[in-house]
């Protein structure tokens, strides 16, 4: 069967009002160029513009009079209108976040989270200028359908996108009017179109190199299930990329440093020319300004090599993941603008050691996946032969003592999932407990990402260590967490729905799980000193709890002097980061008080033979 | 509320852990679900990986949510439960530790907490080499080292998980409970020497 098929603007409506299926979207809102598909019983159609462009550059244009478009460069001047591009890099980001030159103008929003864009049409949020594209896409399919027959759309974003980003994108869904059915990974959304339309199976790599990210995802293919068995990536690594690379030795060659804004923005497109050129070439000439030079084929490899390396030890990554070896992948998928470079083609086959798969346009492949994941989502009877198990691209966690992010769901679980943890309280008494809820690898929460705080309050008076808090983890199948905390003692209960605010950094996500690596050992120290740290505290806590209630009835006075004092001696060496002598000095400590320890004990015994429980005596 | 014993109430007398940390991974379902049962197999420790993946994938195919995506409410929530607990099943009994745990908890063993003194010296002792050996390698950048390393630790699980198939068989849980928390032990080796290959090879 021919899945897909191209349909011309207001071609198929009668056919399609005809149906009782309600017609669905599949939508690739990417960095550089957007694409809209719709699925009715079990055909996608990719939808074109006027011109018979599938392609819609993500490029929104804002005049001083409010007027908005869509797509090519005007070539105006900036005078008249502000253009804005690769919105998509700021979605779910905050203004701290964005640490590179942008063609626009940033503010802060005055409620935090993402800034917003200055444009003569005054100022607009990533989410805002999101929709504009979403819009002109959602146009597309209602000069084939009418709008209300339309069942929503499926939307896909990078498989690395985090919590903070992929809210925002349903944010600008909502705020084009689309019903949201989903949000789906843009390798898993390529795996749905070949395993459908091309009927592969098997254990399948999706390399996906787009303009401005790259996503691998394995997959298990086999009778309409989709498995997704390990997901990686690097949140900023492209195509784009290479051009820059190419400026670079371009600047280097002319000796030609300060080239800033638009004479740089011009030499990027010629770059971009070379690279296209040299896909054909052995050669290609560049003129930049004064100067003139010829890029060779091998000069041009040697250029983008490294980023290509990058590339495979993220898919290596994966590979060790999932707990398979390159024997066991029987085909690899080529998704993306990017992987038409024959160099990358090379380098991946070799790495792989087999022939590549592009059967489907490249570029195409991602909205026509999710158009078909739609159809199902729009319970439309073809669904049935088809199911799709998705994971968590990052860990999701808890903070505890000592700034520790605790792991709860493991990257690359399957969802739904609920997972729970017991913790308990930390200080005598204590009657309200915080609760950080954290995405990201690595073992400090400074380094991980912060999805939302809640309390659990009211929580009976206890002695530390004896409430029993448990927090549990729900990630439902649209991967939407929820978070909630039970004490177990009191049935008392708190929970939270995860709507996070701003992202992460450019290049966080990959960063922060390549770091997770290289810093194991230093994570590993500094844990090990907040452990002690923590640890010395907790002593200190409980001595003088411990003291307050029988210090003066069991102790001499010279008794409680001595631990008085060796008390102070731990607190301020609990203060450095002095790890052994923490621990030298919590041992010490520990020593002194073995003693009073022993005789609350046996008082506690008297007292508990006389009546009393040992509630009481705390 | 729950009376609290004696050595709880006298905290520091302990050398406890980071108490505020973990103190287990537990199932929603305060019961030890059966996760054999979950996946429709005989309770085992050998179990043929096709036919728990078989199971896995048909359970999915009626249970996973986007196959009431038109259904209601009720309906959608029972389906994101029963296929959390699904997924659960899949991933413990997919892992021979995993499995390992499971099979102890249902013969009700507790598995949550482990003190050296149940392991046997011997054992601790070739840990202990095996790690002075792990951190030289590191040190030296030894990539082929680690990866021998690597398969050794890898074929002690394998004979560790052996013994505990012919322990936890003949009804020796807790003998069996001993093999687990080496075989936990081994586990941990090998992820720290994967780790380091990985910082090797620039990950």
């Amino acid at each position: 069967m021919a899945l897909f098929s191209i349909a011309e603007p207001g071609q198929s409506k009668a056919r399609l009002s005809a149906t009782r299926h309600k017609p669905a979207l599949g939508i690739d809102l990417g960095t550089t160029n957007s694409l809209v598909a719709i699925a009715r019983e079990g055909t996608v159609e990719l939808l074109l513009d006027g011109h018979g462009s599938a392609l819609l550059p993500s490029v929104v244009h804002y005049q001083r009079n409010g007027a908005v478009t869509v797509g090519e460069d005007s070539g105006k001047h900036a005078s008249v209108v502000t253009t804005i591009s690769s919105v998509k890099r700021l979605m779910g980001r905050g203004i701290a976040d964005i640490n590179y030159r942008l063609s626009c103008e940033l503010e802060a929003s005055p409620e935090g989270g993402m800034p917003l864009i200055k444009t003569l049409a005054g100022s607009k949020s990533p989410v805002q200028v999101s929709a504009e594209i979403l819009k002109v896409l959602a146009d597309r399919a209602m000069a084939t359908v009418s709008g209300a027959d339309i069942a929503g759309a499926v939307i896909t974003v990078p498989a690395y996108f985090d919590e903070a980003q992929r809210q925002a994108t349903r944010d600008a869904a909502t705020l084009a009017g689309l019903k949201v059915l989903r949000l789906l990974s843009e390798p898993t959304a390529a795996a749905v179109a070949y395993g459908l339309d091309k009927k592969l199976e098997g254990t399948i790599i999706i390399y996906d190199l787009g303009g401005g990210t790259f996503d691998v995802s394995l997959m298990k293919l086999q009778r309409g299930i989709f498995e997704v068995v390990a997901t990686g990536g690097n949140a900023a690594l492209g195509g784009d990329d290479f051009d820059r690379a190419i400026a670079d030795w371009v600047l280097q060659e002319s000796g030609e440093h300060s080239v800033a804004g638009p004479a740089y923005a011009e030499l990027l497109r010629m770059c971009r020319v070379a690279k296209h050129q040299l896909s054909e070439q052995e050669s290609a000439s560049i003129r930049f300004q004064a100067w003139q030079g010829e890029l060779h084929r091998a000069t041009y490899f040697a250029l983008i090599d490294p980023l290509i390396e990058t590339t495979l030890l993220a898919c290596r990554r994966v590979l060790r993941d999932a707990g398979l070896g390159l024997d066991d992948v029987s085909d690899v998928v080529m998704v993306g603008g990017a992987t038409r470079s024959p160099r990358v083609q090379e380098k991946v086959s070799a790495f792989f050691g087999k022939p590549l798969l592009a059967t489907i346009d490249p570029e195409a492949v991602v909205a026509m996946g999710a158009a078909l994941q739609a159809d199902v989502l729009a319970g439309n009877k073809y669904g049935e032969e088809m199911l799709l198990l998705d994971v968590i691209p990052l860990s999701l966690g808890i903070e505890t003592m000592g700034g520790l992010m605790e792991k709860i769901i493991p990257r690359n679980t399957t969802i739904p999932v609920a997972r729970a943890q017991e913790f308990t309280t930390y200080k005598d008494g204590q009657t309200a407990m915080s609760l950080h809820v954290l995405q990201g690898e690595r073992e400090l929460v400074s380094d991980c990402r912060s999805l939302a705080r809640f309390e659990l309050k009211g929580i009976p008076p206890m002695v530390a260590g004896a409430a029993r808090i448990r927090v549990s983890f729900q990630v439902d199948a649209d991967g939407l967490l929820q978070v909630e905390a039970q004490e177990m003692t009191t049935g008392l209960h708190s929970s939270v729905v995860i709507k996070p605010s701003y992202g992460l950094q450019e290049g966080d996500i990959e960063k922060m799980l390549r770091e997770s690596y290289a810093s194991a050992a230093a994570d590993k120290a500094l844990r090990s000193l907040k452990e002690k740290q923590v640890e010395a505290w907790r002593h200190i806590e409980a001595l003088e709890s411990a003291l307050e209630a029988d210090g003066d009835s069991l102790l001499s006075k010279s008794e409680i002097e001595g631990l008085r004092q060796s008390m102070t001696e731990l607190r301020q060496v609990a203060e450095t980061t002095d790890a052994a002598r923490i621990d030298a000095m919590t041992h010490a400590l520990n020593q002194l008080s073995s003693d009073f320890a022993a005789r609350r004990m046996d008082a506690g015994i008297k007292q508990a033979l006389t009546g009393h429980t040992l509630d009481e005596i705390g | 509320m729950a009376r609290v014993s004696a050595s709880e109430s006298g905290l520091f007398l302990k050398q406890t852990p980071l108490l505020q940390s973990t103190v287990r991974n537990i199932t929603l379902n305060t019961a030890v679900s059966d996760f054999f049962a979950v996946l429709q197999l005989p309770v085992a420790c050998e179990i043929d990986p096709a036919i728990l993946e078989r199971n896995y994938r048909s359970l999915q195919s009626q249970w996973h949510p986007d196959r009431f995506a038109s259904g209601s409410q009720t309906e959608r929530l029972a389906a994101v439960q029963r296929t959390s607990l699904l997924n659960d099943a899949y991933t413990t009994l997919k892992s021979p530790l995993l499995r390992a745990a499971h099979l102890l908890q249902l013969k009700g063993v507790d598995v949550t907490s482990v003190s050296q003194s149940q392991l046997a010296p011997a054992f601790l002792l070739k840990q202990m080499e095996l790690r002075d050996e792990l951190e030289e390698l590191i040190g030296r950048s030894e990539l082929t080292g680690l990866e021998q390393l690597g398969k050794r630790v890898q074929q002690d699980r394998q004979q560790l998980w052996l013994e505990f198939t012919a322990l936890f068989d003949s009804g020796k849980l807790e003998q069996a409970q001993r093999n687990y928390y080496e075989l936990q032990f081994t586990q941990r080796l090998l992820e720290e020497t994967r780790a380091a290959e990985d910082r090797l090879l620039g990950y």
